[in-house]
């Protein structure tokens, strides 16, 4: 049932066994992903407490209305993986590639709008040396760019595979595993946005 | 085929559904923003980006339909994050972090300092030319070698003193002090603060003399001051005083800075 060069093929394994390990791979991997965020939530956390009035300083440099539209952008883009992985699971061929296109179009806007954002900053002399806030700022939103750069690179090999008629109701598990990783990136930014942005 | 069947359709509807929930959920975080709760201002949005997480792994994730296994490491990473900044919480929120020897500065706070150093750099070249003048003339006279102590007595500096005066609001009677108060506060409030108090705050260590009482004691010289910073170990061997590596201009701001403690 499985073509070539597929994970279910390498192993002796029962393929719906190996799917489901297949996926806990990917939530075991997404744990440890919260906690290397997680360490520069709990610096946020702290800094914040003991320097209030340098957050709140640097808070108010950051355009709210581009660190909003970036949300709605990634959601966007995280509902077309969710529906990618929907079209794969109902085998539609179609429907797969074009969600999985769309995935990305809305990915790439996310990177143009950090752009827009970025490069104004570090022409204006705010690097991630200027004070607490813009280290923190610059290392999580750098460090969320670095995933989405990732993200971006698998869901173009899923794009490349699903043109060659790889995925189907009974192969889908890359696709799945590929959006599990896409979703935490768009977590990830959900705690972001607010915490920099708006408070 | 085994009997359970891989993965989990869920109806399509969900998937719209939840993409709705969320830019309402975006939409209503940054207007929850705009109202101010004080200090629960974080644990609002906290809680806002918490329901929206919840709503991509629970539909988007297909986290609905996963076992225990897979829920266990969902709630593993959370668990020791809360243990990590719960920790860290209990360490500093018992700590005085006000005197803590370095305190940052944010972006803001350098930025105007930056552009008022530019223009007091400008009047720092007249000053200097000024008080080579000063100084010539105090020597010439030969009433003291101390630039400090000849142009309180020379007539022909007077001038001098006025003009500095006028242009820097400087309200020291010296020539010899033209350096930038507030940079020099900036300055001390990152090097000097670790042994001495600077405005109150930091620390006063044993041998470290407060600033108001070298300020205040009549043989410390400006002229002795700036080789004491700029080389302390030359003035006085075994001092605990660490050479700093600051430029003539940080000294002149530094001593301008400790001057402010004269009564």
């Amino acid at each position: 049932m499985s073509e070539p060069g597929t994970f279910f093929h390498l192993h002796e394994e029962d393929p719906v066994e190996a799917y489901e390990n297949f996926k806990l791979g990917m939530w075991i991997f997404l744990a440890t992903e919260v906690l290397l965020f997680g360490g520069l939530f709990a610096a946020y956390f702290i800094f914040k407490f003991i320097w209030p009035d340098i957050f709140e300083a640097g808070s108010s440099h950051l355009n709210r209305f581009l660190g909003g539209l970036n949300t709605l952008v990634l959601i966007f883009s995280s509902y077309f993986m969710a529906m990618s992985v929907d079209a794969a699971q109902r085998s539609q061929q179609k429907k797969l590639i074009r969600n999985l296109a769309l995935t990305l179009f809305f990915a790439s806007g996310f990177i143009i709008i950090k752009g827009f954002e970025w490069i104004p900053k570090l022409n204006h002399g705010i690097t991630p040396g200027s004070d607490v806030f813009f280290s923190v700022y610059y290392m999580t939103t750098g460090l969320h760019l670095l995933h989405v750069v990732i993200g971006m690179s698998f869901i173009g090999l899923l794009l490349k595979r699903a043109i060659g008629g790889r995925y189907h109701s009974e192969n889908f598990g890359g696709v799945e595993v590929g959006g599990l990783y896409w979703h935490l990136v768009d977590v990830i930014w959900i705690f972001l946005f607010p915490l920099l942005y708006l408070i | 085929m085994s009997e359970h069947k891989m993965g989990h359709i869920q109806d399509f509807s969900i998937y719209i559904k939840v993409l709705l929930a969320l830019i309402g959920l975006t939409f209503a975080t940054v207007l929850v923003s705009l109202v101010d709760f004080g200090i629960f201002n974080t644990l609002v949005a906290l809680l806002v980006a918490f329901i929206k997480a919840s709503l991509v792994v629970l539909y988007f994730m297909h986290g609905k339909y996963e076992d225990r296994v897979t829920w266990a490491f969902v709630y593993y990473p959370i668990f020791l994050l809360m243990t990590l900044i719960g920790a860290l919480f209990l360490d500093y929120g018992f700590r005085d972090h006000t005197h803590f020897a370095n305190i940052p500065q944010s972006y803001d706070q350098k930025h105007p300092e930056a552009a008022h150093g530019a223009t007091t750099e400008e009047h720092g070249d007249s000053h200097e030319a000024v008080e080579v003048h000063s100084e010539e003339t105090a020597t010439d006279d030969g009433h003291s070698s101390s630039p400090a102590a000849a142009i309180e007595s020379s007539d022909h500096a007077a001038p001098a003193v006025d003009e500095m005066i006028e242009s820097h609001e400087v309200e020291s009677q010296t020539t010899a002090i033209h350096g930038d108060i507030e940079a020099g506060r900036a300055k001390a409030k990152i090097l000097c603060i670790a042994c001495h108090k600077v405005d109150g705050n930091g620390n006063e260590l044993p041998g470290a003399p407060p600033f108001a009482q070298t300020a205040n004691d009549a043989s410390k010289t400006p002229e002795l001051l700036r080789n004491w910073i700029k080389n302390p170990q030359e003035v006085k061997a075994g001092s605990l005083m660490p050479n700093l590596g600051l430029s003539d201009e940080e000294v002149d701001n530094l001593i301008a800075y400790i001057n402010t403690y004269k009564k």
